[in-house]
Order: C-alpha cells, then structure tokens, then sequence
C-alpha cells in the first residue's frame, strides 16, 4: 500500500511537470539534443584565447575532448593556461541531458543575425548543479546559438556559439564565454613586486571571457573513459 | 695596462680566499634545498597563488611547477638575501686589507689610490656576475632539468602573466644582467663602506642593515615614504629584474610575445641603479684619495 | 754624496695633535740612514709620508731629485717599503705574494729570480707554504722579499728586526750591509734596537714629538758620546744608546 502511494505522488510530479513546461519548447528541446546525438564524442584542436582581468596570458593551443554525455575537457599539451570550470557548460548536453526540468518558450530573439527562440530551462531535481538555463535555439539549423546558465556554484555563464563545417551534428566552430570572476589579490609583500608604475585597473566589472576557436574536429572514434579521470 | 694587472692581483686574491668559496657553496645549497621543497611540495606553494581562484579555474599545477617557475621562485628567494654575500667579499676589500696590514702595502708600490678602488670594484663586480652565473646554472639548468620546461606563471600581488615558454630564455638573461646591475651596485655601496672602516664587519653589516632599512621601508608601503623616499630607493630599484617577467597585453588580454610591462620603468631603473653605483665608486674613489692610512 | 731624499718642513697634523712638526733632513745616496725616536716621537708618520701612505699638512718631500706629490708613481717604482708589522695574505703563499708586488711594481720577474730573491732573505725552499703556517721572522724576511722584488734603489725599513730570533737579528743586519755595501742600496732604517742601528748606520736622525732633536753621522755620534763617556754608564754598553738617552733627557 505504501509502495503504491509512492509510486503515485512520483507519477503526480511527473505528468505535473510534464504539464508546466510549454510542449513546443519540449519538442524543440527534443529536435535538437536529436542532432546532438548524433556524435558520441570527439576532439577537436581549438586555439583558446582567455580574456580575464588579472590574467594575461597567450593565446593557445589546446584540444578539447567530449564524451557522451556530460565528459568534456579542455587541454593545453604544450602550455599553461587557466581553464574556467565553467568550459563544460559549452557541451549543449548538460542542459539537453536534463530529465527532470520545466521548458518555457520564451519569445524570439536575434543572436548574430539569425532569429532564435528562447527556451528557459529549470531543472528540478535538488542534484542539479544548473539552477537554470536559458537557450537560443535556431529553430531552422536545430542548434543553440547563445545560452545562459546559471549554477549554483560559480554564478553564471554566458555562451555564444558560432557554426560553421560541423553544423549538421550541432558541433561550433567558435565558441565565446563570459563567466564571473573572483578578485585576485595575494597579501601585501608576499611577492615583494617590482613597482614599475602600473597599476591595476579598478572599477572594472569581474567578468571573464574565453574564446575557443575550433580548427579541427575528430568525430566519434571511441575515447576511453580514463581520459576523463 | 696597470688597472687591469692590479684587476687581475685583485681577481687573483679574492678567488683564493676560502670565503668566497662560502657564497658559491650557499647558493648551491639553498637552490638545492629550495628545488628539493618545490619538488616535494610545490603543489602547496603554487596554491598559495592560486587559492582564491580555485572555484572558478582550473588550475595547471603540474604545468606550472616547471623550471622556469622554480627558477624564478629561487631568484625571488635568494636575490633578496644575496646582497649579503656580496658585501661579505666587498665590504672586505679595502677594510679587511686594512685590518690585516696588507693595504698599506699596497698602497706604497706605484698603483694609483684611483687605479687601486677601481680594481677593487672591478674584481667585486666579476665575483657577483661568477656568483650569477653560478647561480642561473643551478636554478635555472639545475631546475630545468628536474622540473622539466613549460610556460612561465607569474604572479603578481594583483595579477598573474603566463608567459609562452618561447618567449621565456631571453628574459632569464636579461633578469640575470639587471641582477647583476643591482648587485654590483651592492658590492659599490660595500666598497665606499669599507673605505671609512679599520675592520670588514663593519662595512659589510652597514650593507646589509642599509639593504634592510630601505626594503623594510618599501614594504610598509606608507604613504609618505611612497612618495619621498620609495621611488629614489635604491632596493625598490633593485627588483627591476623582475620587470622582464611581467609582459604586456592587447586589449583582448593576450601576452604580446617579446613584450615588458613597462620598459620605460627599466631602463629609469637600470640608469638609477647604475646612478647610484658611480656615485658610491665616485666617492670611494675621493675619500680613499684622502685618506691617511693609519692602519 | 748628492741626496737621495730630501725633506723640508715637514709637518703633520691630526686635528689638534702634531704628530711631525717642521722636519727636515736629508739622506745622502749610498748611505744607511738611522731614524731613531721613541714610542709616538713621528717615526711612523713620517716614513708614511714619505711613502704617500699619509698626506703632509706642509712641506716637502724630494727623493731622486723629484718632488714626491707630483712624482709618486716614478718615485715610488724605485722604493721598497716595510712598514711597522709587515701583515701579508695568509691564504697565500711566498712565491705569489713576490709575484702579486712585482707586479705592482709593473715588472714580471721570472720564477727562478724570484727563487734567488727567497734565498736571499734566507726564506729557501719554504716558498710554497701558506704564509698562515710562517712565524714572525719568516713573514718578516718575505716582507724584506716583497720590498726588494722591484729591485729599489731607496729601501724604507720601519721596524725590519720585529719578531726576528738573535739568529734572525743578525741575518737582517748583513742582509742590510750586504745591500748597502755590495748593492749599493740606499736604506732608511728605523729600530728600537739601537745597537743593530749602531752596526749598520751610516747617519742618524734623532725625532722627537715630531721635531728634530739630532742629524749627525754615526761618527759623529760615536765621538760625542765617547767624550762624554756615556757609554761607560754600566746600562748604557752602546755609544747610541747612550747618546739617545742623553738627548731625550732618560
């Protein structure tokens, strides 16, 4: 008896949320994590270029690994550089993934030209680590073009998304991100600087940005889960 | 022709004292140990840097602790500390002759007092550029070789510079020359020290007391001395050789490869500090000119 | 005999002390030249400033016929110098301490001169040890060495006998007479043995508080004392000695 209550408050939440979300968005949604599923995982040789206030760093080489369905990492082999955590949010599929979530269409909007529909996305379950995510989708190419997510952790994370070769699976050509960042500042005389007149510009918003310019994508040859680890 | 024989007396002198040799053995030992920290525990180091980043990036710690890093972690460490070793064989060279009885006589065979304060400064300024190279061959080949190379993370009070691992080499040459700069400005203040003094302790803990003073000054970061005393401040100079660490960037906060912060800073640096060097050889030279030598 | 060092109103003045007060004297060429005073009577100064270690507040100084001030590098090229305790480089050894002042001196003596010059001093074969490891009289002879490497014509001697056993006393003084007389070196000697400045001295100055007290010839001395029969005095066995202490009134 008690089994049979459960199994019918778990159904209640189901259809209920099933009913909240707005069934064109549903399908749209649907539309698109179709063509996303058609690469099971990939590399692809990019050039990163990282646009943060207290970083000056190089422009570089790094390849970025994908597995279906949320395993995504960036590498630089030859250099260093700062890699957001956020750069997983760049794999559409942490929000086209999502069981458990509300769909609600919300209007149109150009992103670089091109009219998209906006579908905010809220997922439901506590685990999430998405609190809630808006996508602009190209109702004609199926492809996100922009998305907003938002985390519980490390605030939001705007991402613009260009196509080019690899539009057919959804994959980008270039990808831009904005994230918050955190003020960098070490405790007086730890690092005993060299005073060589320039200072830090203040006032500045603490916003991010990572530019990944895709070269060369290497589809679904199977890559081992360890690389991952 | 008789300064560089009085050079080569000189040179002759101080690489046959066994003190010297304590510097080169120091230096050899606090790279070692430092390298050995690194190696062991370098990931601690570097998130000390990093800390407040960790949310938000991930950070390269295998990448970062390479050579050049450690290297730098070791020149940041030892330069601060090397001025001492400097004045231990500079601040003797007049007054630890004229504390032994040697200095008078030298000065009655016919060398110049000039040609004689000359070599002296001559003869401590190739002992620091030997201790440098000493120095670059333990941390930097010693360090590449244990720690491999990569880019360089620099970081800053406010900011950090990752500098392309192409782009590094040169800018270990040109730290270690303005390295020198300073140094040798040292080994001046030293000399001048050692003229007005009848024993090397003296002169050589003046150096260090002044070396303090004005880095303790610089530290306090107060305002009045920012303004007065700090940017003439030879220590704040001294530090230039980190200026060929810190690059420059397009507006899109890329490094420019081959680029320095602010060159202009360096080279006022460069010119004040070798400013400062004249100055205490000038005045070295003119009070051992007048001197009596009584000792 | 023409002068080989001529000083005229010598003074100098140290604050508000005077060390050497309007000296004057002259050595002639050839001869072994006593300089006699006691503890503070302005020997030291004044052999300093004779060897430009000191600057005169006033007067003169001629050696070899030029004016020392605007002549010192020529000068000096032909003066040898021992000057109170000889102190020298204890990490290094004999040999290159003679190499480091002939070089100071702008010649390059070879190794096998060197070697003689060693003998000489009655060093030997002990040129390869650290002068850390000498004792007194063997750092006094290398000092001896290092004032004769450049083959001087003057030899300036402050205290030569210092920390010198009888055996090396003696040595000295014919080590002194044998540069004199067979060499023909001019030698200023100062000593507070004033029975080795008696063996050897061919003239005497006697200083005291910086001012002239006595210049005369051994000879001279010699007789005043004996006529004065100081010598006989049981303490006084030497005519010197006695005719030093008669003139500084102990």
């Amino acid at each position: 008896m008690k089994k049979n209550i459960f199994f019918l408050l778990f159904l209640l939440v189901q259809v209920g949320s099933l009913l909240a979300s707005d069934p064109e968005a549903v399908v749209l949604l649907q539309s698109v994590k179709k063509k996303y599923d058609l690469v099971s995982d990939y590399s692809a040789r990019a050039r990163l270029v990282t646009n943060v206030l207290f970083i000056k760093a190089p422009v570089s080489q790094v390849t970025v690994y994908y597995r279906k369905p949320d395993q995504l990492l960036v590498k630089n082999e030859k250099g260093i550089s700062f890699i957001p955590k956020g750069t997983v949010h760049i794999n559409m599929n942490n929000v086209l993934g999502l069981t458990n979530f509300e769909a609600v269409l919300s209007g149109t909007e150009t992103v670089d030209g091109v009219s998209c529909k906006v579908v905010k996305v809220f997922p439901l379950s506590e685990e999430e680590s998405i609190t809630r995510a808006t996508l602009y989708i190209d109702p004609v190419q199926l492809v996100v073009r922009r998305s907003v997510v938002s985390t519980k952790e490390n605030g939001t994370y705007s991402i613009r998304m260009k196509y080019g070769t690899y539009t057919w699976c959804g994959l980008p050509s270039v990808v831009e991100m904005e994230f918050n960042t955190r003020d960098y500042k070490l405790p007086k005389g730890t690092t005993l600087d060299y005073d060589n007149g320039t200072r830090k510009a203040t006032g500045l918003p603490q916003k991010g940005k990572v530019l990944i310019q895709y070269q060369e994508y290497s589809l679904n040859k199977g890559l081992p889960a360890s690389l991952f680890r | 022709m008789m300064f560089f024989d009085v050079l080569r007396i000189e040179l002759f002198k101080v690489f046959r004292r066994p003190r010297t040799f304590i510097a080169f053995g120091a230096i050899a030992m606090i790279i070692l140990l430092i390298q050995f920290a690194l190696k062991v525990n370098g990931n601690e180091f570097i998130l000390f840097f990093t800390d407040s980043q960790t949310d938000t990036f991930e950070i390269p710690f295998a990448g970062i602790l390479n050579g050049y890093f450690v290297c730098v972690a070791v020149l940041h460490i030892i330069l601060v500390h090397v001025p001492l070793l400097v004045a231990l064989i500079a601040g003797d060279m007049i007054a630890g002759e004229a504390n032994s009885g040697t200095l008078r006589m030298l000065a009655t065979k016919p060398v110049t007092r000039t040609e004689l304060v000359l070599a002296k400064f001559a003869a401590s300024a190739v002992y620091v550029i030997l201790l440098l190279l000493w120095m670059a061959l333990f941390a930097l080949v010693g360090s590449l070789l244990l720690f491999g190379a990569n880019d360089l993370v620099v970081f800053k009070e406010t900011d950090l510079h990752i500098i392309s691992h192409t782009d590094v080499v040169w800018r270990f040459v040109a730290a270690f020359f303005f390295a020198a700069l300073a140094l040798i400005m040292i080994a001046a203040l030293s000399i001048l020290l050692s003229v007005f003094a009848e024993n090397s302790l003296g002169p050589i803990v003046a150096t260090v007391c002044i070396v303090i003073i004005f880095t303790i000054l610089q530290q306090l970061k107060v305002p009045v001395f920012e303004q007065t005393i700090n940017p003439w401040s030879f220590t704040t100079h001294m530090l230039g050789w980190k200026g060929f660490f810190y690059v420059d960037k397009t507006a899109d906060g890329i490094t420019i490869p081959g680029s320095i912060e602010n060159p202009i800073a360096l080279v006022k640096s460069g010119l004040i500090l070798i400013g400062y060097t004249a100055a205490f050889v000038g005045t070295a030279i003119g009070a051992y000119r007048k001197k009596d030598i009584l000792s | 005999m023409s002068a080989i060092l001529e000083v005229k109103a010598l003074s100098k003045r140290f604050a508000d002390f005077t060390a050497v007060d309007d000296l004057s004297f002259s050595v002639p060429a050839g001869s072994v030249y006593g300089f006699l005073g006691q503890n503070g009577a302005g020997k030291s100064t004044t052999i300093r400033m004779l060897l430009t270690l000191i600057r005169p507040s006033a007067g003169e100084i001629t050696m070899f016929g030029l004016p020392l001030a605007a002549n010192r590098h020529q000068v000096l090229s032909n003066v040898g110098a021992i000057v109170e305790k000889p102190d020298l480089y204890k990490y290094l050894n004999g040999l290159e301490h003679l190499r480091i002042f002939a070089r100071l001196s702008a010649i390059r003596p070879s190794d096998k001169t060197l070697k003689e010059l060693l003998n000489l001093v009655g060093l030997g074969t002990r040129y390869s040890g650290r002068v850390g490891t000498y004792s007194q009289g063997m750092r006094q002879r290398l000092a001896l060495a290092c004032a004769l490497v450049n083959d001087p014509d003057l030899l300036i001697l402050d205290e030569p006998t210092n920390g010198l056993d009888p055996q090396g006393i003696a040595d000295m003084r014919q080590l002194i007479l044998h540069l004199s007389r067979e060499q023909g070196k001019t030698i200023i000697i100062s000593s507070h043995l004033l029975s080795e400045i008696e063996m050897v001295a061919d003239q005497v100055l006697i200083i005291d508080k910086g001012k002239k007290l006595m210049e005369a010839s051994m000879q001279s001395i010699v007789q005043k004392a004996a006529a004065l029969e100081l010598q006989q005095q049981p303490a006084h066995r030497y005519f010197l000695e006695a005719y030093f202490l008669s003139l500084t009134g102990q």
